[in-house]
């Protein structure tokens, strides 16, 4: 399996370094560090006056590579590409579909500074077009020893069963610790935990039973609006979210969801997003599991050879 | 394309020199249909960054036009070049584009033997080594000074002038004369500009083409406007055009001559842009010649009918709207938009300042990359070769630019009342003097090889010879006149013309930077640095 990471010599990109490195030593993933070099448009570089402004760029951003790779430890597989592209979103898509990849991963933008996730253009792009799981990592993330949790965003209706179902699959593929987490907007002595009752009541509705039920926990968050019920909830380091896209997504493809990107705004920890009727692998779907397919590397060996 | 035959990461190793990196390009980059309209980055060809096939005659004419700003260009060069040649203007017009084409031949040749960012810079280091490359580099950097800053101020001049015909307030035309908010407006002017291309927010081709259209469209309105008022009596001062202001030997003296040809010069300035086209296209390289032929037939043109329009309209007198009179001559449009179109006039303002505000974007990138280019050779400061990691734009070289033309504005402003005036004449000394050592530039590369056959002895050598030695004749000329206190607008410093220091004084300045940078970089002033290495060698 292998991550499109999304690089640019900022924070950023280290960010996104740092997150992929994470991912792909905890899911034994290779990486392809992807640095997208704009294409300027013919009538405007024409405007710019001519030259090799195209070069100099490109010699740079070979060099901005060579930095990437020296911050990526050894026991990781790491490619290394320059990609000409429109923007950064097509480029990172083109590649993502030249090597198979199974997510893209990318860092947050800077514009919002009291927020977590900011969401740049880029982002803003893959969240909404691309045919594969997107990670954002958060600004400032810094982890890149292992992942050792997944949560899984899910609501208490009925509709969210695909998605519960995928967190089965996912911790039975992985082993690492899965917890299903539901945000509610309302205090928890109204919801008196009906909420919890149903994630639960989905659990058995699943298809699928995890084998090991005891690594498979149910969360509720209350609070006035989804931004106070995220706050409410602990994160832990080395934990990612996952996390569905809207309906109004093409099958197959990603579409931020409104109540995601409220989520996003106050999420401590990186996010997944994965595309709709995500479910690699059952139902005759091609699709790669983001996780990978191998159960992925025991946290805390990780944790001491990262040491 | 990526594969799984690439070499792994050896685990073992952690030093990074030994990366193996791989480059590609989206399909939707190259230039494989008419509508597509970009780049490649992997073949010899395409590294260069276009695809004349892909822009097309219309294309290529449009861009032509836009890098020349014919309306911006024409309402701050129309005055002072009266004032010298008085109603010889369109024999200066039509004359000033001889050395402007003879120059461009030797500009195409050099830029398809060396296509450098650094142009003029690369060109004449090559040729004459780094000690006159370095002058011509600077001279290329200070023209793009002056007129970003004249840009801008002509733009902020129309900015007033706009708002007052919307809100129909004559005392807000009057704020620009307020020189503190003059100033202030400038700046913001500047600084929009800059985070843009900051940001390399690219122009659309509709957009271009509307730009152009409109820019033509009005110039033409306005000069068949203004003849009609000649027609029928209602001109300021109405003249019916006369052929003799087409006899560049009526010209008074060759003083005034010079000085006419080198603001001429500056009105061309751009259109061999459409030439260095010819550079990207393979097989067919007639569209490049055409669109350049449809340019200047196109700018000659409205030049000629603006000019004689404008001269019939007004006179060469110094009444309210005559064209030596200094209150209006910086900027002759502002003052009579209004009296020819009336209310119409302020689609006269929105044109020069559209035309002046995209102007003023286009122009500040390529000075941002020959400065990136400059110091990538090592003869600037290393810190001007940043290129952003995120919009991958020469950053620190933009903000440079920018910063300095605003500084020189603002100190401008305050010391002259007629800065435009005095900018554009400047201005046209300036890229006399870097046009001309470019052109010299490409006599002296290709001296070995250009006479060996007639198409390369004309455009190689007696071309840009002819056109290089006209220009610095010019240059030296005028820059002997701009000492006379009365020279330009009448500003003088000290008891010396203001052109003159802002034309000389600035290649003394430059000679001074260039001794005290050359302590600091050895290097390239040792000539040690191979500037444009992959040059083609002709010789």
């Amino acid at each position: 399996m292998r991550y499109i990471v999304g690089y640019s010599a900022d924070r950023r990109g280290r960010e996104a370094l740092n997150l992929g490195v994470a991912l792909g030593r905890s899911m034994g993933a290779e990486l392809d560090v992807v640095l997208v070099l704009k294409a300027e448009d013919a009538y405007a570089g024409a405007l710019r006056g001519h030259g090799n402004y195209a070069e100099l760029v490109k010699e740079r951003a070979k060099e901005w590579l060579r930095e990437a790779a020296e911050s990526v430890p050894a026991d990781v597989v790491a490619r290394y590409h320059l990609r000409r592209s429109v923007n950064a979103a097509t480029g990172l898509m083109e590649m993502a579909e030249s090597v198979n990849a199974g997510a893209i991963v990318v860092g947050s933008s800077s514009k919002s500074s009291w927020l977590w996730h900011g969401i740049g253009s880029v982002d803003n792009a893959l969240l909404h077009r691309a045919p594969l799981p997107v990670i954002i990592a958060p600004r400032g993330y810094e982890n890149s020893i292992a992942i050792t949790a997944i949560d899984c965003a899910v609501s208490p209706k009925d509709d969210s069963i695909g998605l519960v179902e995928e967190a089965i699959a996912t911790l039975n593929r992985t082993g690492i610790p899965v917890r299903l987490v539901c945000m509610v907007d309302g205090s928890a002595e109204e919801d008196e935990g009906r909420v919890k009752e149903a994630v639960e009541g989905l659990i058995e509705d699943s298809s699928l039973t995890p084998d090991e039920p005891e690594k498979l926990e149910v969360v509720v968050g209350h609070g006035r609006g989804i931004s106070e019920a995220v706050e409410s909830l602990d994160w832990k380091e080395g934990a990612v979210l996952m996390a569905g896209s809207s309906k109004l997504a093409q099958k197959g493809e990603l579409f931020l969801s409104s109540t995601t990107s409220k989520i996003l705004a106050k999420l401590p920890i990186p996010i997944v997003v994965v595309p709709r009727e995500y479910h690699p692998g059952r139902y005759g779907s091609e699709a790669q599991p983001w996780t990978g397919q191998l159960r992925a590397i025991d946290p805390d060996r990780a944790r001491k050879t990262g040491k | 394309m990526p594969s799984s035959s690439q070499q792994r990461k050896d685990p073992g190793r952690s030093d990074g020199a030994g990366v193996t990196i791989h480059t590609s390009t989206s399909p939707i980059v190259r230039p494989s249909t008419p509508d597509v309209t970009i780049i490649g980055g992997d073949g010899k060809k395409q590294a260069k960054g276009l695809s004349a096939a892909s822009i097309g005659l219309v294309g290529a004419t449009v861009i032509g036009v836009s890098t020349i700003a014919p309306a911006y260009t024409l309402s701050g060069a129309l005055g002072p070049t009266v004032s010298v040649v008085g109603f010889h203007l369109p024999a200066i017009f039509l004359l000033g584009f001889i050395p402007m084409l003879l120059v461009a031949l030797g500009y195409r040749e050099l830029n398809s033997a060396m296509p450098d960012s650094g142009t003029t810079f690369t060109w004449a280091t090559k040729a004459f080594g780094p000690w006159v490359g370095w002058m011509g580099g600077w001279g290329l950097l200070a023209s793009t000074v002056l007129v970003l800053s004249n840009l801008a101020g002509i733009g902020v001049d129309f900015f007033y002038l706009l708002l007052s015909q919307i809100f129909r307030n004559d005392a807000i035309a009057d704020l620009t004369r307020n020189v503190p908010l003059n100033v202030l407006t400038c700046l913001v002017f500047m600084a929009g500009a800059c985070v843009i291309s900051y940001r390399g927010v690219e122009e659309t081709k509709r957009f271009q083409i509307f730009l152009v259209s409109f820019q033509l469209l009005i110039m033409v309105g306005f000069s068949v406007v203004a003849i009609v008022h000649v027609l029928n009596g209602s001109a300021f001062d109405g003249h019916m055009p006369n052929i003799e202001w087409f006899n560049p030997l009526g010209v008074d003296s060759f003083s005034a001559f010079s000085a006419g040809v080198s603001l001429s010069v500056f009105i061309y300035w751009g259109w061999d842009t459409v030439l260095t086209l010819n550079e990207e296209t393979e097989g067919s390289d007639k569209t490049p010649g055409r669109a350049a032929l449809l340019v200047i037939a196109i700018v000659v043109v409205l030049y000629l009918l603006v000019a004689c329009s404008t001269l019939a309209y007004s006179g060469v007198g110094d009444g309210r709207l005559g064209l030596t009179n200094g209150g209006i001559q910086e900027n002759v449009f502002a003052a009579l938009a209004t009296p020819v179109l009336g209310p119409l006039g302020i689609l006269m303002s929105i044109a020069v300042l559209m035309s002046s505000i995209a102007s003023l974007q286009s122009t500040m990138v390529s000075p941002a990359r020959t400065m990136l280019s400059m110091s990538f050779y090592g003869a600037l400061p290393k810190g001007l070769s940043r290129i952003h990691p995120k919009f991958q734009t020469p950053s620190t070289a933009t903000v440079t630019s920018t910063v300095v033309a605003a500084v020189f504005y603002t100190v401008m402003r305050f010391v002259s009342e007629d800065v435009l005036w005095d900018t554009i004449s400047a201005l046209g000394l300036m890229v006399c003097f870097y046009y001309g050592l470019t052109a010299l530039a490409c006599v002296w590369y290709f001296r070995k090889s250009s006479l060996r056959s007639v198409r390369t002895a004309f455009s190689q050598f007696i071309g840009p010879l002819l056109g290089g030695i006209l220009l610095l004749i010019f240059f030296v000329r005028t820059t002997i006149d701009s000492f006379d206190p009365a020279y330009g607008s009448g500003s003088s410093l000290f008891g010396v013309g203001l052109v003159f220091y802002l034309g000389a004084g600035m290649i003394v300045l430059g000679l001074v930077v260039m001794l005290v940078l050359s302590r600091r970089l050895t290097s390239f002033f040792r000539g040690e640095v191979t500037v444009a290495p992959g040059a083609v060698d002709r010789a």
